[in-house]
This record gives structure tokens, sequence and C-alpha cells, in this order.
């Protein structure tokens, strides 16, 4: 641990050249630590001389949450629970839990189907409808994981997103969303206003460029399967000539018709004020 | 937060990538990116505004 810590925030000491030791050996340099400077207030610089131990003395016994604030905490916390009261999360209604496992066999069904899907129409279809479950499966496992002590398949079930980690939880939404909540600091927040400019910037863009894309992508893929399908059948002749028609053209609509619904939504909805 | 905590989501995508590329072909790759289109659409449009 680094030697000094020297107060520089806001008022003028006394002594400027005054040092508070945590090691045996203190710091000869007057220049303080900016790093620290900006994360040691005064109540702790008043605070930690008091827990200085002197080289082979005994420490002093520990008081945690002790002195006349552990009775305003206490009182906080009451308040706290009072007004956000978190039971209907603690302790799901058979509902939640009902959704939360219907989701999830639905999330694991349709990677599956994914998977095995018998033409391109279909993988489409069941991929669109896998982005949907893969958002409610977040959700759940957002409440899950913020409950103490975490609901473990909820917890878990954040892996089955495919694209959150640990990481990315405690430092994008645990400390800079719950601890800077709608501030330009919230990470989560800022997304949403970035996401509504780049589409009402470039709305025809993104109307043409998603759902027409989509569109050719499903079309160009199942051509291709059927293509593929017919050349093998030509080579190899098929003992069973009954191909079933696959409805291709109305499975490779719907994802957009979710994504052209999704988008509907997103624009009607009001802009946010600016941060 | 152990290293196997942080290794897990990508060793989940790697193994999902590697079995859909193989059974699907190159086109599960899009579909894939379609599928996390629609989950971070969804996910950050309606649940947040």
């Amino acid at each position: 641990m680094t030697a000094t810590l020297t107060p520089t925030l806001t008022r003028p000491l006394t002594n400027p050249n005054r040092t508070f030791a945590l090691s045996p050996k203190p710091s000869p340099s007057p220049q303080p630590n900016p790093h620290q400077a900006h994360h040691i207030g005064y109540t702790a610089l008043n605070t930690l001389p008091r827990y200085r131990v002197a080289a082979g003395a005994a420490a002093p016994p520990r008081r945690p949450h002790g002195g006349h604030s552990s009775g305003r905490f206490k009182a906080l916390k009451a308040q706290l629970a009072a007004r956000f009261d978190l039971n209907h999360l603690k302790e799901p209604h058979p509902e939640y839990t009902a959704l939360l496992w219907a989701t999830l066999t639905s999330h694991v069904a349709l990677f599956a189907g994914c998977v095995l899907a018998p033409s391109a129409g279909h993988a489409w279809a069941r991929h669109s409808a896998l982005g949907l479950t893969t958002a409610w499966l977040g959700a759940f496992a957002h409440n899950g994981l913020h409950m103490w002590s975490r609901r473990r398949a909820e917890a878990l079930a954040m892996y089955l997103t495919f694209s959150n980690n640990p990481f990315r939880w405690m430092y994008k939404h645990v400390v800079s969303h719950h601890v800077h909540t709608n501030t330009c600091f919230d990470g989560d927040k800022k997304v949403v206003p970035d996401f509504q400019q780049w589409w009402r910037t470039k709305p025809l863009l993104n109307v043409f460029g998603l759902t027409l894309g989509t569109f050719i992508i499903g079309v160009k893929s199942s051509c291709c399967q059927a293509h593929d399908c017919a050349s093998a059948c030509r080579l190899r002749p098929n003992p069973n000539p009954d191909p079933k028609p696959t409805p291709t053209l109305i499975l490779t609509l719907s994802p957009i018709l979710i994504l052209t619904l999704i988008l509907s939504l997103e624009a009607s909805l009001e802009p946010s004020p600016s941060f | 937060m152990t290293i196997w905590e942080q290794k897990l989501p990508l060793l989940i995508l790697g193994a999902s990538l590697l079995l859909g590329l193989r059974v699907q072909g190159r086109w599960w790759l899009p579909r894939f990116v379609w599928t996390m289109a629609i989950a971070s659409t969804y996910t950050f449009v309606l649940f947040q505004v």
C-alpha cells in the first residue's frame, strides 16, 4: 500500500505538509498522489489516524458500524426497506417462477431447433424467436443476480444469453448503472439515446437496410438450400420422391414483421431528455 | 469472480458457434448475429426506455 495520504481536496489545511502514514515508514515526498487525492475524503482522513497502530502494539477492538452513525444507518435501512419492498422478488410468485421456467425451456428448445432446423426459413424464424427468449432470459437473470442470496438457476441463466459475462455485469451494470443511475456515467442508460439518435438520423437507411437486407438474406439462403437439395437429388435419386413444400416465404417474413414491430414501437416513444 | 467464471461465457459462445457451423453451415453466423440484434434491441429499447 502506498504510504502517503495527502489532504488536498476542497479546503486548505493549517499544515499543508502534513501526511498520514499507514506504513511504519512514511513517504518523504510531500507531493499528493492524484489518485488517492480524489478518493480519500476528509472523513476518512480524520478517521484513519485513530486506527493507526504502532509497530508491536496490540490492535484496538474493532467496532463495525459503531458510533453515532449506527442508529442513523439502521433507520435509513428501515426506511428504504419500507419504501422499496422487494419481497415480491425475494419470494417470487408462482406465476413468476412458471414464467421463468417456461422461458428457460423455450430458450433451450429454440436453440436446439435452430441447430436442427430443416430449412433456412425455419432457421431464420427460430433465430428470431430465440432473440426474444434471450432478452427475457436476461431480465430473469438480472433479477436473480440482484437477489441476496442469489437465486442460482436465474443467475446461471445469464450465461445462456451468450452476450453477458461477470465482468460486464459487475462494472457496466452494478457499478456504472446502479451507482450512477440516469446520469452521464450510466453506461446502460447512455446506450438508449445513442440508439435513438442512430435510428432517427437515418430512418430510411435503417428500414431498408435491416428489413430488406434480412428479406434478401432469407430468400437467398432458402434458394441456395433448395438448389443444393435439388443438386443432391439429381446426383443421388431419391427413392421416395415426395418433397414437402416448406413455407420459407412466410417464415422468412416473420423476422421482418417482428423487427418492424420493434422499430415502430421504438419510433413512437418520446425522445428521452438530454443529460 | 474467478478466472473460470469469466471464461465460461466465451466457452459457451464458442461451443454454440462450432455446433451451429458444423450442423447448419456458414449461414449460422448471420443468423446468430440476427438473434443478438433482436435480443439487444428488445432489451434496451423496450425495457429501459
